[in-house]
């Protein structure tokens, strides 16, 4: 017994704990802006954290933060503070267990992974975000066991989270800023026979929405496309579990999950449809069916999930590799309306690396929805895209060359982000890239064209080209 | 081949060989690694002198042949959490994996990856490696009282087309290396600038890598040092995917 407790103690010298803080501010300026576009926008993220290695275990802490600003028709300011990766991680006997609000990473694949399913993902930045803000860490614990080549690894998420998505008043929105309240102003104009009735409620309906103030159009879309969901017992959450093989040369995992659709199933009355998209008022006789039905129903669907992951070299090439299937994906569709389809996705990742200086990497996927849809919004029943990022790095990697792209061959479309960095000291690097976006079909110009909408979710945001600068401060 | 700034454990020697291919084996033997943590300072210069540092702690096992080693940074926070195991075994591929915190996911590096900068420094990941090198021809140079001049051809794997080690008569140890590319220009040198006495063990602490056509130069300084520890205080599954991911 003195001698496992001699061991155990001397196993990892306690070290003194680390701390960072991480600034990164961005300006981005819209090379093509529209009409109610924003022309330029700011984020800042600010990730700050502390962590320490202890005997056979280690704690983390983080505190993530971002600021938006917005200037277009509207001049806007959001502020979002959440807890980053902050836990507990250790050896519990022959087990291992992480518990927290944590990312546990899933797939082999960066850009275009099937099967990193377990943290929601923050999109409300669009292409402008960062590696390290687009996933979102949640309360989470896992533990696992085995040896050194085989591993069993079980998660559970007790409160899952929802996809950070920003549905209104953003240029990467569904509905663009100027959308909603150009819509509901032409709504006096419209044809029916409620017309004279209605015309004066919806002209003032128009005037109030214009004069709503940002935050308050934001909590609108919010609560209309995050109702529904269930209450945060516990007992709803999500779980998987995943073997782990580790042979020479080769590492492969096999996983399983059941899950919460990450995205809400959503559902527009059908009298609502009617009329938005025929724009016709509703006839005396329909008005009572209107109030009695709800605008628009959302639900957060479960679903089953099985994975496969594969990493190995050929040769000088790295190799990657993902497959998955799904009982029960949320397929959206036109006017706001949402299905499931079972679905399977495979992907394919190819790297090439030369040290630190140079790094390219190619990567594919293939979606398919096993059960037709109809109207599916950004979406098809066979999905293919292709990405490509590098990095050169020259002068002892205090210049660097970033580029991403990635082109979704089913809807024609591609963007780009070349970015170059100055490495000025450890503590400082500036960044001056582009987004470059196109698409042969345009982006929607009107409420009634974004939820009609047949192209891809690239051209849906073609319009927001643009050039940033960017910092990263480390502390 | 032999990387000096890996190697925790040089044993004083006495005796003597005049054979080039019984001197490097002696170096390397001296030079060969048990089981050891050290924590490190590495520090980038520039060609106009301005510097970078990295801190980092690395945790070297021996089983048999089959040297494995563990890298972790710690600073700047920029690349903290960076992770690097690198597996040398005699006979077989050298197996090299980096987790980079930022993708949480660990990468296996391939091929021509390793003769690449390490960490923009000018150390390579092929500088990294152990491993005998079978193919390798030594041939003795010059000798005088203090050193042995021994050039030796790598294999063809290798980014260097010859390697001029200036091996210390005393102590077996190289305390200049120079590197030559595959059209024999000069391509780095390593010199041995510090080495402290421990336990009978010389451990080279403060060494200097210098890229010749960059100008640039890489300074690596042990700061700790555990000589000697039981294997179980560095298991085996400290080399695993698994470790990396559950440390990043």
């Amino acid at each position: 017994m003195l001698l496992t407790l001699t061991m155990l103690t001397t196993a990892f010298a306690a070290e003194a704990p680390e701390v960072g803080v991480v600034i990164e501010p961005m300006v981005a300026v819209d090379t093509q802006s529209s009409e109610d576009a924003d022309v330029w926008e700011t984020w800042t993220w600010v990730r700050a954290h502390a962590k320490q290695r202890l005997d056979n275990s280690r704690w983390f802490i983080a505190v993530n933060a971002d600021h938006n600003i917005r200037s277009g028709e509207d001049l806007e300011g959001i502020w979002t503070m959440s807890v980053g990766e902050s836990g507990w991680a250790g050896k519990i006997g022959p087990t291992h267990l992480r518990a927290g609000v944590l990312i546990e990473r899933w797939g082999k694949l960066d850009m275009l992974s099937s099967i990193d399913v377990l943290n929601p993902r923050d999109f409300r930045a669009g292409a402008l975000s960062t590696i390290e803000a687009a996933r979102v860490p949640v309360p989470m614990a896992t533990w696992q066991a085995g040896s050194n080549s085989v591993r069993a690894e079980i998660s559970y998420a007790p409160f899952p989270q929802g996809d950070r998505i920003q549905m209104i008043g953003s240029d990467w929105s569904l509905i663009k800023p100027g959308m909603m309240e150009n819509y509901v102003h032409g709504i006096s104009d419209w044809e029916g026979d409620t017309t004279g009735l209605l015309s004066e409620p919806l002209d003032n309906l128009s005037r109030a929405l214009y004069q709503l103030d940002p935050s308050s159009k934001r909590a609108l879309g919010s609560a209309a496309f995050e109702s529904g969901r269930p209450e945060d017992f516990g007992t709803q959450g999500n779980i998987g579990a995943r073997l782990e093989l580790e042979a020479q040369g080769i590492d492969a995992a096999f996983m399983g999950a059941n899950l919460r659709s990450s995205i809400p199933r959503t559902r527009l009355g059908p009298s609502y449809r009617d009329i938005l998209q025929n724009k016709t008022l509703p006839g005396l006789d329909k008005i009572n069916t209107l109030s009695a039905e709800s605008p628009l129903e959302t639900s957060w669907p479960r679903t089953w999930m099985a994975g496969t992951e594969l990493s190995t070299v050929l040769g000088p090439i790295g190799v990657r590799a993902e497959g998955a299937w799904w009982s029960n994906t949320v397929v959206q569709q036109t006017w706001l309306d949402a299905t499931t389809s079972p679905t399977i996705a495979s992907g394919l990742g190819l790297d090439y690396a030369h040290g630190s200086t140079i790094f390219i990497a190619l990567e594919g996927r293939w979606s398919h929805l096993l059960e037709p849809v109809q109207r599916p919004l950004m979406n098809a029943e066979h999905v293919v895209e292709v990405g490509t990022t590098a990095r050169f790095s020259f002068a002892g990697d205090r210049i660097q060359i970033l580029a991403a792209a990635i082109a979704n061959l089913t809807f024609e479309e591609w963007l780009a982000r070349p970015e170059i960095r100055w490495v000025t000291s450890d503590s400082l690097s500036l960044g001056l890239g582009a987004v470059l976006l196109y698409s042969d079909t345009g982006p929607p110009e009107t409420l009634g064209e974004a939820l009609s909408y047949t192209g891809g979710p690239i051209s849906m945001t073609s319009d927001n080209d643009a050039v940033f600068f960017t910092m990263r401060w480390s502390l | 081949m032999f990387r000096i700034f890996l190697t925790a454990l040089l044993f004083i020697s006495t005796a003597h060989a005049e054979d080039a291919g019984d001197i490097i084996e002696r170096a390397r033997d001296v030079q060969r690694v048990n089981n050891g943590i050290q924590k490190m300072q590495m520090t980038l210069i520039s060609r106009s002198g301005a510097r970078r540092e990295r801190s980092f702690e690395m945790r070297v096992r021996k089983d048999g042949e089959v040297v494995k080693t563990y890298v972790r940074f710690s600073q700047p926070t920029d690349v903290a959490g960076t992770q690097l195991i690198v597996v040398d075994n005699p006979g077989q591929s050298d197996a090299q994996l980096l987790y980079l915190p930022a993708l949480k996911r660990t990468n296996r590096i391939a091929g021509k990856a390793r003769k690449g900068s390490f960490m923009g420094s000018d150390f390579s990941y092929e500088d990294l490696e152990v491993s005998d090198d079978q193919s390798a021809t030594h041939t003795l140079v010059s000798s005088n009282d203090d050193v042995w001049v021994i050039d030796t051809k790598p294999g063809d794997d290798s980014s260097y087309g010859r390697i001029r080690s200036h091996v210390s008569k005393s102590d077996y140890l190289p305390r200049r290396v120079e590197f030559f590319d595959t059209k024999d220009a000069p391509k780095k040198t390593l010199e041995v600038l510090k080495t402290a006495e421990d336990n009978g063990s010389l451990v080279p602490t403060h060494s200097i890598m210098k890229n010749i056509s960059r100008g640039t130069a890489t300074e690596m300084t042990v700061t700790e040092w555990r000589l000697n520890v039981p294997a179980s205080e560095i298991p085996d599954e400290t080399f695993t995917v698994g470790f990396l991911e559950r440390n990043g």
